[in-house]
């Protein structure tokens, strides 16, 4: 099983997340902001990283830290999977699909909206942990 | 004339003391640039068909005249050396670059050497016995466009020296009076009367003072009216932005306690907090049931108002291929589909279908459209899917052979919130907003859309987009 980091201003989010990926054999660590992440994915260690876009601080605080990650020698290779509430298709200036994930923009491996099915959930991380 | 100028054309004046007319960014310099090149090549043609027709015999032998061709083949020459230059420098210039300086200093050379052309043309073919003289003004008007008011006004007295170069030269006596007559014909009062010479001299400065003027004023209106454009754009495109920030930080903030409520549902549901007795899994299932409507109306009614707010240039448009949106979206409906035993049978065309649209628009559409034809086909029921293209057009065909749309409530089904008694009965959990926002979404890409249906026989959307070559 997994070393798994949700990153979520919600504490209801985080607390359901925890209980299913727990549940499931999964270590999981939590963080509420993107303050100093680079320090705290490094002294963690995760697998794979479960991440919100919208924070109370920045609306674009996810993909900033995505960035960040994918950028650093020692967490680039780290799975990122968005989990957002909003809306993939609304198809406003600042919105994002998974027809968005670049390595640029948008450097992540895959996207899930919230709430997301704890079985979709578990087989997508399955997925990213071990591609077949 | 006063009277048409802008209250603040003071400002505008003090904004451009620069080389450059700065409302002109360096992509429009580029343009009118190659522009300036083009008219060069085609005058160039010009004095040198000139040139060659004055030099056939029944011209040659025409009583009166005596016009030398050699002045035209010069200039033509000319033109075709220094346009090779500047077509050249242009071209690198592009490659590298260029900045409005830049391109600015290269047409006022480019200016400055057609005065230059036009003068010996002026000289060549005789002064004021030709209307050559009427060529110096639309460069007089070019470097307006060009310009700052302040360098064209010098670029107009630039004009006026080589316009009038070679009658004060001829007057001086140091180069001979050519004319385009023979001695019999020959006018040369103007080049040998003091007066006279004077008179013409300050009438052709004072004509193309007057034409810088003229222009200059109407371009310092017509390029202010394009900048308050631009900020009005600017301000209109700033607005959209933020209401778009706002929409989106609205859409989040309500959604997001619903999704932590069915996140927890989940976990009751599911039994992660332990067995629920089967009486509480049923009432969990229907908070979470209500969870997921109310969840998608928020979505719904947001995206719609945001799309009522569009029109179809607000709408960020590339070449998509509609055969993959549709396949992938098919496979997606599948899913809803398979566990009520519902196919759904893609006829696709065996290449793209490019047409110009929104990618996640499209997919909205495509995704409603099919989602309603499996939520309102019976169990084991068929759904088929087919797209045609037919010459400039895309088709897109969903049929089911579910419920059917009522006759009477066929022109009301893509109101919002509208649903008719028999979809209701059938599909109590929808939130009626799917078929207003495919309307919107087809608006948006002034493509058709259409509906036939039969009561308990099914239903045909049918939804076409011009082709994209």
């Amino acid at each position: 099983m997994a070393n798994l980091l949700l990153i979520d201003d919600d504490q209801d989010i985080l607390d359901s997340l925890t209980m299913i990926l727990e549940g499931n054999g999964h270590t999981v660590a939590i963080k509420r902001d993107t303050d100093n992440l680079l320090d705290a994915v490094k002294t963690i260690h995760p697998d794979l990283i479960i991440l919100d876009i919208m924070l109370p601080e920045d609306s674009q605080a996810g993909f900033k830290a995505a960035r960040l990650l994918a950028k650093d020698e020692e967490t680039e290779k780290i799975p990122i999977l968005i989990l957002s509430a909003v809306n993939q298709r609304s198809n406003l200036s600042f919105t994002f699909s998974e027809f968005d994930i670049n390595t640029e923009f948008m450097p992540v491996a895959a996207f899930i909206e919230k709430p997301v099915e704890p079985n979709v959930l578990l087989k997508r991380i399955d997925q990213l942990l071990f591609p077949s | 004339m006063t009277a048409w100028l802008p209250k603040d054309r003071n400002k505008w004046l003090d904004c451009t003391s620069d080389l450059c007319n700065d409302s002109l960014h360096t992509e429009k310099l580029l343009e009118r640039g190659a522009w300036f090149i083009q008219t060069r090549w085609k005058a160039a043609g010009i004095c040198l068909a000139g040139a060659l027709w004055l030099h056939l015999p029944p011209l040659q032998h025409t009583p009166g005249f005596a016009i030398d061709f050699r002045y035209l083949l010069i200039v033509g020459l000319l033109l075709v050396a220094s346009n090779l230059i500047y077509a050249h420098l242009a071209r690198r210039m592009a490659d590298q670059g260029p900045t409005s300086k830049k391109l600015c200093r290269l047409l006022g050379i480019q200016v400055l050497t057609d005065f230059m052309n036009l003068s010996i043309l002026t000289y060549g073919l005789g002064g004021v016995e030709t209307p050559i003289l009427i060529l110096f003004l639309p460069h007089i008007i070019l470097s307006t466009l060009f310009f700052s008011r302040v360098h064209s006004f010098i670029m107009t007295w630039v004009g006026i020296f080589f316009a009038t170069l070679p009658i004060v030269l001829e007057y001086l006596g140091v180069v001979s009076t050519v004319s385009v007559f023979d001695s019999a014909h020959k006018i040369t009062i103007i080049s040998s009367n003091p007066t006279i010479t004077t008179s013409y001299l300050l009438g052709i400065a004072a004509g193309m003072l007057v034409c810088w003027y003229l222009v200059s004023d109407i371009t310092a209106i017509l390029l202010l009216r394009e900048r308050q454009l631009e900020q009005a754009l600017d301000q209109l495109n700033l607005l959209d932005r933020e209401k778009s920030q706002v929409t989106i930080r609205a859409t989040h903030e309500l959604k997001a306690p619903f999704a932590a409520i069915k996140s927890y549902v989940y976990t009751l549901r599911d039994g992660y907090c332990g067995p629920l007795p089967e009486k509480a899994q049923q009432v969990v299932q229907r908070i979470g049931d209500r969870c997921d409507l109310l969840m998608a109306k928020i979505t719904d009614i947001i995206h719609l108002s945001n799309l009522r707010t569009m029109t179809p240039s607000h709408t960020r448009l590339t070449q998509v291929d509609l055969n993959a949106i549709v396949a992938r979206e098919v496979e997606d409906a599948q899913l809803i589909g398979t566990p009520r035993g519902i196919a759904i049978h893609y006829q696709s065309e065996p290449f793209a279908c490019p047409i110009m649209a929104s990618k996640e628009l499209l997919a909205t559409m495509s995704s409603n459209l099919l989602r309603n034809a499996v939520n309102y086909s019976h169990d084991g029921g068929m759904v088929e899917v087919s797209l045609e293209t037919t010459p400039g057009m895309v088709t897109l065909q969903i049929e089911d052979h579910g419920i059917g749309i009522p006759e009477e409530h066929l022109e009301r089904i893509f109101e919002e919130h509208f649903r008719s008694n028999n979809a209701v009965h059938f599909n109590p959990n929808s939130t009626g907003m799917g078929l207003a926002l495919v309307r919107e979404i087809v608006r948006l890409h002034d493509g058709a859309l259409s509906v036939t249906s039969q009561l308990g026989q099914g239903s045909i959307f049918t939804v076409t987009f011009a082709q994209s070559h």
